[in-house]
């Protein structure tokens, strides 16, 4: 008999013949006591239905096959990838790790990875209409996720929401098209490549109350800053600055340069440079490299996301097949060439040697480290650092290496302990996600900084996750590359 | 009823609920999806469902789902594996808003709850009186205090404090129509003298005169295995003083709603410590059990090869696998409590003596440090997920599930299964609360087809006789 999971639909029929007559009799004048109108969740425990009926896969479930934007070979095809969702609700977790942090911020149970994977699976099995995937219904159970691919790590049957979501939305775009703002998030790199030539008037544009109007009306929250450009550009420095002279037996590093550190925030690169240098390697920019297309993943828009990837894997293979590295600071970035670029690129062998051969730079650090290859000497006294990582690098491939590699710089470095920082690239800008991106950040992560002290060091590795931070907080924060460079003897 | 007949009815109900709830009423087509399924192999759309705010909004469902006639099912998580939380009624979902410890009595060592709480958030509140609740499910991080107390959930640490059922000390019961009672200890004199009339009353009697009935059966047919959770607690309708908020451990949702618990409470153990034990076979591991159990443990937890595997080929958990050499088909591993470090340290040794007396010889390695232990359970609570995360047609499907038999019949009832699960062509996972009999077997099955339902129907009914024809159930 049952010693833990209980009777239910599965095993209540089972009770007359475990219990027999009598006492079954009695358990049935039991329930008439407490219910004598049979109201309260019938059929279990007495009076049952055949085990055989109401089951959820059953003889006569038959999935529909769904045309697919992505590759999901991986998972036996798109519905063996839904029907992974065993139902356990993890999902539903609160107060510890990341997933989910939809479910975190409104307990809705159509704020769950479960619901996101419960619908595709209604979808593919016919309770819902064929039409649902281009739906506002759906729309609404997927418009919370964040991406933040908690899920695939910490849900036991590693049921990929935000891979869900991506595929999710490129049908739904593909009936409604795309609106403005879609576009202004998807080609940022392009809008930042585009005015940074002329960063001053720019900025004082951007900044300007017609453009904030317009913006608002758009959907772009009011509160929210806007991203400035920075007056030089991170290619710039590089290109002018006096390199350190050549030795050919020098082992060379791709800088994978992206749009914010090229366009925004170019401190962050040359703290990268700095390290990678002192590290003993000789850095390369590919200059003609294109947006990662994480943007534009974020939005649905696979097909130019699609080109982007192409563009980017032809350009770098080259150099990884020399046994050249390409490392990152934007986590989101790199790991898009891990993750994304397979589900865009399938077989394509390129794509699937740059996946291996891109690195988080902290990551890629204490790589060296590890092998006896990293020559930097740090100094031993460092300051207090409180690190909060990526969700993507989290999920991905772990804090480790960026809290082992912050000590071993002579940082004292806490981990923050939060979950996800609710910004998420575009989602915290987007007016009717304000708030839920606010509640997100307040589950941990500020009351978290709001306790550090005034010397202590906040340490990010994601540009949305400083600028969620910074806004909601009173705290300058600092790339992990810039407090690593500050740590070099 | 006609199906046109039906759906006016469930609309005019749909209004009738959104008119007097400050809560939330779903009844579109993605709601109930959502709320078709749980942890089961089941799905059976709802008729709508109401996310109350507050207990009026509850009292207000019940009354009007019944003017409408239908049927009413409370739920948590919905992370029920056999199918309690699906049904076609009116679901209630508690976990949204009715999620608060409205008081800690240290003294008494109790908790009173809301149900919709999740049983891990309880612990938490409760962390720094240095209490938590008994009962270990799993599940805590996400299993409601209601959905604890509907499936009598218990876990790893069962020898030491028994069921849910046992922990409970009172309730706040809503019944059809509407009317809150509360059900908590009662006197044997006062249960004997009730004459007045009223609902609280009235039921009372009834459960008095059902004690008076049946008294005779309970005591000589009900199963005296302690680890169940099948049926209602009759057991505890022969208790004195009697109590009746004990009852609806392992109810399901059936008996009424309930909104509020109060709980007893435990002191959280100063000191633990693990030790690791290989086995061969499944069934020499089955054997040690009860020679283990005489050095009281507070645990014995197993983990079989084909979940050893997994683990070692999950990247995020093999770095948690230190603690076993070669490959063994079983592992037990065994928890002491202690006041101090040594204590600890001194039962987890002594344990190896005493097997060796026993003639029971098998490598046997220690968790002490905290780390270590949180890798030991980190791999034994990741069991179920990584059965689950196979991508494979063929799914470990819960059927036998737990199947609980006395822990001197292990031996043969692994045994017995193994053969049936191999003459039905499958492999299966065993894993599970050793120390208590209870063992959770998973059946790799392809429910697509329908040789599949087959195989689920067949191990089902068998596993059934063969837990029915051990000695005491």
């Amino acid at each position: 008999m049952s010693g833990e999971h209980g009777d239910g639909l599965q095993r209540s029929y089972l009770n007359e013949r475990l219990f027999g007559k009598e006492l079954y009799a009695a358990m049935k004048e039991l329930k008439t006591a407490f219910d004598p109108e049979g109201m309260f969740n019938p059929g279990k425990v007495v009076d049952a239905p055949s085990p055989e009926k109401n089951l959820r896969l059953g003889e006569s479930y038959r999935p529909e096959k769904v045309q697919t934007y992505l590759d999901w070979s991986e998972d036996h095809g798109f519905t063996q990838a839904v029907e992974m969702c065993s139902g356990q609700g993890v999902c539903r977790k609160l107060g510890e790790g990341i997933m989910c942090p939809s479910y975190m911020a409104t307990k809705n149970e159509m704020d769950t990875t479960r619901a996101r994977a419960n619908v595709l699976r209604a979808l593919v099995s016919g309770k819902l209409p064929k039409d649902a995937i281009t739906n506002e219904e759906m729309y609404e159970v997927f418009d919370l996720c964040l991406s933040c691919k908690a899920c695939k790590s910490e849900c036991p049957s590693s049921v990929d929401a935000a891979k869900m979501k991506l595929e999710f939305l490129a049908h739904y775009h593909a009936k409604h098209g795309f609106s403005i703002r879609d576009r202004l998030f998807g080609y940022v790199h392009e809008m930042s490549q585009f005015t940074s030539p002329v960063a001053s008037i720019s900025n004082y544009a951007i900044n300007s109350k017609l453009s904030k109007l317009f913006l608002s009306k758009l959907g772009v929250h009011p509160e929210r800053e806007p991203l400035l450009l920075s007056k030089d550009t991170f290619t710039n420095w590089f290109n002018n600055r006096t390199k350190p002279p050549k030795n050919t037996k020098t082992n060379r590093v791709i800088y994978f340069h992206d749009t914010w550190v090229t366009f925004h925030h170019p401190e962050v690169g040359k703290a990268a440079v700095e390290l990678l240098e002192e590290a003993g390697l000789e850095v390369i920019l590919v200059s003609n490299r294109v947006c990662c297309g994480r943007p534009m993943l974020s939005k649905g828009m696979i097909e130019p996301a699609r080109e982007r990837a192409l563009k980017n894997v032809s350009l770098l293979a080259p150099y990884v097949r020399e046994g050249i590295a390409v490392v990152g600071t934007e986590p989101s970035c790199i790991l898009t060439f891990r993750d994304e670029y397979l589900d865009l690129l399938p077989q394509n062998e390129d794509a699937g040697i740059l996946s291996k051969n891109s690195y988080v730079l902290d990551e890629f650090l204490l790589k060296l480290h590890k092998s006896g290859e990293l020559q930097i000497n740090w100094k031993q006294d460092g300051p207090e650092v409180f690190y909060h990582g990526h969700c993507h690098q989290r999920s991905l491939i772990g804090n480790e290496s960026a809290l082992e590699l912050l000590s071993l710089s002579g940082c004292k470095v806490t981990e923050s302990g939060a979950g996800c920082c609710g910004m998420a690239g575009s989602f915290g800008y987007e007016s009717e996600h304000y708030e839920v991106s606010q509640a997100i950040a307040e589950d941990r992560l500020l009351p978290a900084i709001r306790k550090t002290s005034s010397d202590t060091v906040i340490a990010v590795s994601g540009v949305s996750c400083r600028h969620q931070i910074e806004h909601f907080s009173e705290k300058k924060t600092k790339h992990i590359a810039q407090v690593l460079a500050e740590q070099i003897g | 009823m006609t199906e046109t007949h039906k759906d006016s009815l469930y609309l005019d109900l749909e209004s009738s609920l959104k008119k007097k709830l400050s809560g939330e009423v779903r009844f579109d087509n993605i709601s109930k999806t959502l709320y078709s399924t749980d942890a089961s192999n089941y799905q059976i759309k709802p008729v709508g469902v109401v996310i109350p705010e507050n207990v009026e909004d509850i009292s207000n469902t019940l009354e009007i789902a019944s003017r409408y006639g239908v049927a009413i099912l409370p739920r948590g998580s919905g992370s029920s594996l056999a199918g309690q939380a699906v049904g076609h009624a009116l679901i209630v979902d508690l976990s949204k808003y009715l999620n608060e410890i409205a008081e800690v009595n240290t003294e008494e060592k109790t908790v009173r709850v809301q149900s919709g709480m999740f049983l891990e958030q309880l612990n938490r509140g409760l962390k720094q009186y240095g209490l938590m609740f008994g009962p270990d499910p799993s599940s805590a991080r996400i299993a409601t205090i209601g959905g604890v107390v509907g499936n009598n959930a218990t876990g790893a640490h069962s020898i030491l404090y028994g069921m849910t059922g046992d922990n409970v000390a009172a309730c706040q019961l809503y019944l059809n129509k509407g009317e809150p009672i509360e059900l908590k200890e009662i006197s044997e004199k006062n249960l004997s003298s009730i004459n007045q009339s009223g609902t609280s009353n009235e039921l009372h009697r009834k459960l008095h005169n059902l004690r008076e009935k049946y008294s005779e059966t309970i005591k000589s047919d009900f199963p005296r295995h302690w680890r169940r959770a099948s049926g209602y607690s009759l057991n505890y309708l022969l208790e004195k003083p009697f109590n009746p908020a004990k009852l609806l451990a392992g109810s399901e949702g059936t008996l009424g709603l309930a909104t509020e618990f109060t709980l007893k409470l435990v002191q959280r153990p100063s000191f633990t410590g693990l030790a690791i034990l290989q086995f061969d076979t499944m069934v020499s591991a089955m054997e040690a059990v009860p020679e283990i159990l005489e050095m009281n443990p507070s645990a014995i937890e197993l983990i079989d090869r084909m979940l050893i595997e997994l683990t070692r080929a999950n990247p995020s958990y093999s770095q948690m696998l230190t603690f076993i050499d070669g490959n063994p088909e079983a592992i037990l591993v065994v928890e002491f409590y202690g006041e101090t470090e040594s204590e600890v340290e001194k039962k987890a040794k002594y344990l190896n003596s005493h097997l060796i007396t026993k003639n029971i010889n098998c490598p046997i390695s220690y968790a002490l440090s905290l780390k270590a232990q949180a890798n030991v359970w980190g791999v034994r609570r990741a069991g179920l997920g990584l059965l689950m995360s196979k991508r494979d047609e063929f799914k470990p499907i819960p059927c036998i599930e737990d199947v609980s038999v006395p822990v001197d019949s292990l031996p043969s009832y692994a045994a017995d299964i193994t053969e049936l699960i191999k003459r039905l062509g499958t492999r299966a996972s065993f894993y599970g609360h050793a120390s208590a009999g209870c063992l959770h077997i998973r059946p790799l099955v392809n429910l697509k087809s329908e040789g599949g339902i087959q195989i689920m129907e067949e191990l089902t009914e068998e596993a059934f006789k063969l837990a029915l024809n051990m000695a005491e159930l």
